[in-house]
């Protein structure tokens, strides 16, 4: 396992609320629901700089929306 | 360093196991499709179409959508196409490719294994191809001679 | 992902004992392709030689084409993760997986994160079916619990999923997902190949780690 580090995290009231929500709904702790975050963010990160987009699907409607980054 | 514990563990499941066929994944070929035929007619051609399709898009400098949007198919089939093992292109789809890469179409389809080929000829230009070319993200010279080596089998009509 | 090896144990059929192996986090191109290259033509001799004796299409086992440097495109994601076992100077049995992407879809897990094993396989020689005296014996549990130990740490409690190649006789790929693993399967959940779904909740991976069955 890879050695870890740790660090302090401030968050506003309405972020702390959003993790807590997130991690009770996928019975996960506030940390891992984080780094899922932070895996998430860099997959995306690495696609959008290699030229890609990112889009999401309404599977019913078969629309396709583009989901922009700034 | 082993502990104990780990051994008894992996004993006691060893004899569970027993020497069972422990597989997961998608299946891809069916072997009937593959030893009922010949096997590596089929192995190669799935092989082939992938690699193909990819240094063609590669050859051509585009990207997947860029490329998914002038041959006109759809964006996730080409990725599909490229990166999934067990995945089988529709025929409409191989039928724009081959309008798109000025190629023979029942070709393209027997390399796709959507159709039998019909001389071995073809199929030993398909083993050959596989075998040259590897997973890339750009082209080597010998996969570029390679690649204009199979266009030329694939358009000869 | 990055690499590391960890040294753990397998058994040993012909010493009938447990000997160390490599277990590597992580692998690398040139590990993938000597696999590969080790058990394809096992692979494929084998399954010709059983259809040949008499064995039934059907009853043959479906990774005939099955190949592993197709997937190299994905080594250093971060989203997928490999493994293999190592002993004897062979790769024993391989294993991919994704950590995102895939939630838990047994009723009383459903929604929740898991990890997702895309592929799984262990060397021909060491499979009954295929060998009449198996090589290495608890590869594929132990790769099993590189999964459940991944699942943990990443916070998904254990919780691991994959849609098993078809079999339920003793010694056939559902069997063992069933009976030494633990998992529940989900029939509602088959994939387009119509492949089995397998789902290893919180406590049944406590179960199987501590090393008992249901």
């Amino acid at each position: 396992m890879a050695d870890k580090r740790t660090m302090t995290l401030n968050l506003t009231d309405d972020e702390m609320t959003s993790l807590e929500a997130l991690s009770n709904r996928y019975d996960m702790t506030k940390t891992a629901v984080i780094r899922k975050a932070l895996r998430m963010y860099q997959v995306i990160d690495e696609r959008l700089q290699r030229g890609d987009k990112l889009f999401l699907e309404d599977e019913i409607e078969k629309k396709k929306s583009e989901l922009l980054l700034l | 360093m082993r502990t104990l514990e780990e051994d008894r563990w992996i004993k006691r499941k060893a004899e569970e196991e027993d020497g069972a066929f422990v597989a997961a994944g998608h299946i891809g070929f069916s072997p009937m499709e593959t030893v009922a035929g010949s096997s590596s007619d089929v192995v190669a051609a799935r092989v082939s179409f992938a690699r193909f399709i990819q240094l063609a898009r590669l050859t051509l400098k585009l990207s997947k959508e860029q490329f998914a949007v002038k041959a006109r198919v759809p964006l996730e089939e080409l990725v599909c196409i490229e990166e999934d093992d067990a995945y089988t292109p529709s025929l409409r789809t191989v039928h724009y490719l081959a309008q798109f890469l000025k190629v023979s179409h029942p070709k393209l389809l027997t390399l796709a294994g959507l159709a039998r080929a019909k001389d071995a000829g073809f199929n030993d230009a398909a083993v050959k191809f596989a075998a040259k070319s590897e997973p890339i993200r750009k082209l080597t010279r010998e996969e570029q001679d390679a690649f204009n080596e199979f266009v030329k089998v694939l358009s000869d009509r | 992902m990055s690499q590391e090896s960890i040294t753990i144990g397998l058994y040993d059929y012909q010493k009938q004992a447990v000997v160390d192996a490599l277990l590597h986090v992580g692998l690398s191109e040139e590990q993938i392709r000597a696999a590969q290259s080790d058990w394809e033509p096992i692979r494929k001799g084998a399954i010709e030689r059983l259809h040949k004796e008499g064995v039934p299409l059907d009853s043959l086992p479906k990774h005939w084409g099955w190949d592993w440097t197709r997937k190299v495109s994905r080594l250093g994601s971060k989203v997928f993760g490999f493994y293999g076992i190592e002993c004897d100077g062979k790769m024993q049995g391989m294993l991919e997986v994704a950590k995102e992407g895939y939630l838990a879809k047994l009723p009383s897990q459903k929604g929740k994160p898991l990890i997702y094993v895309r592929y799984i396989e262990t060397a021909p020689w060491n499979l009954k079916l295929l060998e009449p005296i198996p090589r290495f014996g608890g590869v594929g549990a132990r790769l099993i619990r590189s999964a459940v130990e991944l699942s943990l740490e990443e916070g998904c409690k254990g919780r691991v999923g994959l849609h098993s190649l078809p079999g339920d006789n003793k010694g056939e790929p559902e069997w063992f997902y069933r009976n030494t693993c633990n998992m529940e399967s989900l029939e509602a959940e088959r994939d387009g190949e119509g492949l089995l779904y397998f789902e290893l909740t919180p406590e049944k991976a406590t179960e199987f780690l501590s090393g008992e069955t249901s």
